[in-house]
């Protein structure tokens, strides 16, 4: 078997350069109150074994072994030199070296220690308890070795992802060729497509067409073949249509009707105008009319300032107003007049203007010039515009409009139509040409896009199946998975319940299940049993109880692994039980070096009364354990080693012999102090309150021996005893509890005779088979005893 | 079910994949052709350099 022998971090969490601590095969102890180190030592051996410190390479932002690996005070980065044993043989192992070039059993046994979870800390044993059930399944997800299988797993769901896009793009190809196909085949939105309802929508546009209906793909290519042929016969099809807009145009072009009217509506003006001119020739102007009036009436002029005469200037007035009137009449006739020539104009260059794109599209569309005949009214009508124009003389306008009026407009214009038919010679029938035209789509939309679509459905349909099947696949691998799962957790349950009843025999508390649910990928609950109920045991547990539980879990899970491959035997337990009591702690620590002999056992812990469990539980084993105590730690010297020994141990130890007799007081005051503590506990010996419970050893001693004297028994065994006690405890006070010259001057018999007392007292109170101090049991008239009755004191004195 | 005390020679991947197996083997409403591919599939493991739509063509083209 490969084991740890030797453990020397540097520069690593809080220590900066050891101190080394040597394992031995069965492994280590290690006491130290919280913040000393301990947990670096756990923190580097991890690393070294796995490459991840598992309390910093979390994942959560801030923490990872690159910033908090090193110590604080050091400038180079972390170091940890581990030395295992093979047999006779030491390998040394470093963060720095790595593994490369270890024989391939140590690999062996770093790769089991990958795989497999062999440290449990509190916080994560805690986090295991109090996840909720898809955290907790992937708290152990890494512990079950499933990887090979979640990977297969994996692949499975990238061929349903890959599924899925396909049937997706083919969804979205026949959403957009669907809606095509029903314009081209004039079908409802309504109609599911089909070959038959696709040949009836393409055989109804066959037979608009004039083409006999459609009954299979094939008559539908026969059909596109006769509607091409058709369409040839259209030849040109565009030109056609310009030579019809031609025609129409032709047709189209307007008479000069208007134009004549608005000539003669001209020619009255004129004449009108002219004469009302002619009758006020010779007058003043309306402004020196209406000037001379306002002059007259201001000025009241009755004498003409030329000639003298006598003005009548009522007569005037009145032929004033006459003159106004006719210059009235004539304002009117000649604003007639320029409406009606801009009227003549416009029709004019209306006319013209219609013409123009006659010319145009004659010489576009038959590319040759105009013909004569509208040549010649063109220009007679440009001349006319000239004319009207400007023109004011009335013959002149009335010549030009006869002129005009002898145009056979009618006769030109089918001179027009009958030269622009003679060229193109037959209009095609465009209704019949559209049909076709619809008919070559039909058949386009049923031969291309209905032959696309109904091909991506056929393969859409594979698709979609293989989709359904493929995502069955997956389904069955992870209930594969969770069953798997479900049978490892029953395994493991089963397990930890046995380990639990170890510890908590009786106790009606128990039976924990981890159940996978059906629910997600994976997710896991806890349940445990309570006086015959099943339920979350956070509801009903006490802290110690869900210590226990915790701690019986990850045993369970550690047994596993190590059935699973035995190449790596270490179990790890960093500073996990806080809340249990006693008897408990004592039966855990059997537990685990009864139920983990095959495996090196490292435990780390704050407790010094469980630091002594596990000692004596391990010295029992008699396998061989490393044994320390962190007596402080600071930042620059890190942790500092101290005696691991306790108090009774150290005075029944040779090392005693050799130390001080002020040493050897001081602890066995502590002994005393201890025993006391325990026994006025376990006795129910009434002590006086104190509310911080910082019991001092007086009133101890005193209730411990007042009800020592009751216990006959007792008292036949140990009066000597307790009363050497109360005569020399006060060295105790003299040496360790004040500092006092004189303890300098202790004898070294004063100091055998105290310790000795001391340790006879200790004896005769703590069972070192039952690893207990005498009880109380009031149900046997107070009796003291331990627990297999080894100690036993009655109340009455034997007869 | 697998027993997950069985040693070294049943690590929990492979109960799965036997679990699997099983499962497969007893689905209804999977296709012959699925089911024969999936066994295959679980026999041979899905080789990484070989894109899964290769198997999946295979099963279109049955």
């Amino acid at each position: 078997m490969i084991t740890i022998a030797k453990l020397y971090p540097k520069a690593c969490r809080g220590v900066l350069d050891g101190p080394v601590l040597r394992i031995e095969t069965g492994g280590m102890l290690l006491c130290g109150s919280n913040g000393t180190g301990k947990s670096s030592y756990v923190d580097a051996l991890e690393k070294v074994i796995t490459g991840v410190c598992s309390s910093l390479d979390t994942g959560d932002q801030g923490l990872s072994w690159g910033k908090q690996g090193t110590h604080l005070r050091s400038t180079s980065g972390p170091e940890v030199e581990l030395t295992l044993k093979d047999g006779s043989k030491d390998i040394v192992v470093s963060l720095a070296t790595g593994q490369d070039g270890l024989p391939k059993n140590i690999r062996a046994w770093f790769a089991a220690g990958c795989k497999q979870s062999f440290l449990l800390r509190r916080r994560s044993m805690l986090r295991f308890i109090d996840a909720k059930p898809a955290e907790r399944y992937k708290a152990v997800d890494s512990f079950l070795n499933l990887r090979e299988f979640a990977r297969f797993e994996a692949q499975l769901k990238v061929i349903v992802d890959q599924l899925d896009a396909a049937v997706t793009t083919d969804r979205a190809q026949a959403s957009q060729l669907e809606p095509l196909i029903r314009r081209q085949l004039m079908l409802d939105n309504m109609a599911k497509l089909s070959d038959v309802v696709c040949l009836e929508g393409a055989s109804k546009i066959f037979t608009a067409a004039g083409l006999s209906p459609a009954a299979a793909d094939t008559d539908i290519e026969t059909r596109a073949r006769a509607v091409d042929t058709q369409l040839d016969s259209f030849g040109d099809v565009e030109r056609l249509t310009r030579q019809r807009g031609l025609l129409q145009l032709c047709i189209d072009l307007p008479g000069l009707e208007g134009v004549l009217s608005a000539a003669h509506e001209l020619h009255d003006a004129l004449a009108g105008r002219d004469a009302i001119a002619r009758s006020i020739e010779g007058a003043f102007h309306s402004e020196v009319l209406e000037g001379a009036l306002s002059w007259l009436n201001a000025d009241a002029i009755d004498q003409c300032p030329v000639c003298e005469s006598t003005i009548d200037r009522a007569l005037v007035e009145e032929r004033i107003r006459v003159r106004l009137q006719d210059n009235a009449q004539f304002t009117a006739a000649q604003r007639r007049t320029l409406i009606a020539r801009s009227t003549v104009v416009r029709a004019l260059e209306s006319w013209l203007a219609s013409a123009d794109s006659l010319r145009s599209a004659w010489t576009a569309i038959l590319d040759e010039s105009q013909p004569r005949e509208l040549e010649e009214v063109i220009t007679h009508v440009q001349g006319a515009l000239l004319t009207y124009r400007g023109g004011d003389e009335l013959e002149s306008l009335r010549t030009t409009s006869a002129g005009i009026a002898e145009i056979d407009l009618s006769a030109i214009r089918e001179g027009l139509a009958n030269a622009v038919k003679g060229r193109v010679g037959a209009i095609p029938n465009q209704e019949k040409y559209h049909r076709l035209l619809a008919a070559k789509a039909a058949a386009h939309a049923y031969l291309t896009h209905w032959s696309t679509l109904r091909d991506l459905h056929a393969k859409s349909n594979i698709k979609e199946q293989s989709l359904s099947e493929a995502r069955r696949v997956v389904s069955l691998a992870e209930q594969a998975r969770k069953q798997t799962v479900q049978s490892i957790m029953d395994g493991v349950a089963d397990l930890a319940d046995a380990y639990y009843q170890k510890i908590h025999p009786g106790e009606k508390i128990g039976s924990p299940k981890l159940k996978v649910t059906d629910r997600g990928t994976g997710s896991l609950t806890l349940e445990s049993g309570f006086h015959g109920l099943r339920e979350d045991p956070r509801g009903r547990y006490s802290e110690g109880h869900i210590d226990s539980l915790g701690l019986c879990l990850f045993l369970a899970i550690r047994r596993l692994h190590h059935r699973q491959d035995p190449t790596f035997s270490v179990l790890v337990l960093d500073d996990v039980l806080h809340s249990v009591d006693g008897a408990h702690r004592r039966e855990t620590a059997n537990l685990i070096f009864e139920e983990f002999a095959d495996h090196q056992v490292i435990v780390t812990t704050h407790d010094p009364l469980w630091f002594e469990n596990l000692k004596l539980a391990a010295s029992r084993k008699g396998r061989r354990f490393a044994r320390y105590r962190f007596s402080g730690w600071s930042l620059s010297a890190g942790p500092i080693l101290g005696d691991h020994q306790s108090d009774f141990e150290w005075l029944t130890s040779p090392s005693s012999t050799k130390a001080t007799a002020a040493d050897r007081v001081i602890k066995a005051g502590r002994l005393l102090e201890e025993s006391l503590q325990n026994a006025c506990d376990a006795l129910v010996i009434a002590v006086p309150f104190r509310i911080r419970g910082d019991y001092t050893i007086d009133p101890l001693w005193k209730g411990f021996r007042s009800r020592a004297k009751e216990n006959k028994e007792f008292w036949k065994s140990a009066e000597t005893t307790v009363e050497s006690v109360e005569a020399l405890r006060q060295l105790r006070n003299w040496v360790g509890a004040h500092w006092n010259a004189w303890a300098q001057h202790l004898t070294e018999s004063e100091a055998d005779a105290f310790t000795q007392c001391v340790i006879k007292l200790r004896e005769l109170l703590y069972c070192e088979e039952c690893d207990q101090f005498v009880c109380r049991i009031a149900q046997l008239d107070g009796v003291w005893a331990c627990k297999g009755e080894h100690l036993r004191y009655s109340q009455k004195p034997a007869p | 079910m697998t027993d997950p005390t069985t040693p070294a020679s049943a690590s929990p991947s492979e109960a799965a994949l036997k679990n699997f197996r099983r499962l497969v083997q007893e689905a209804e409403g999977l296709s012959e052709a699925w089911r024969e591919q999936v066994l295959k599939l679980t026999e041979t493991g899905i080789p990484p350099e070989v894109s899964p739509l290769r198997s999946l063509a295979d099963l279109e083209g049955r």
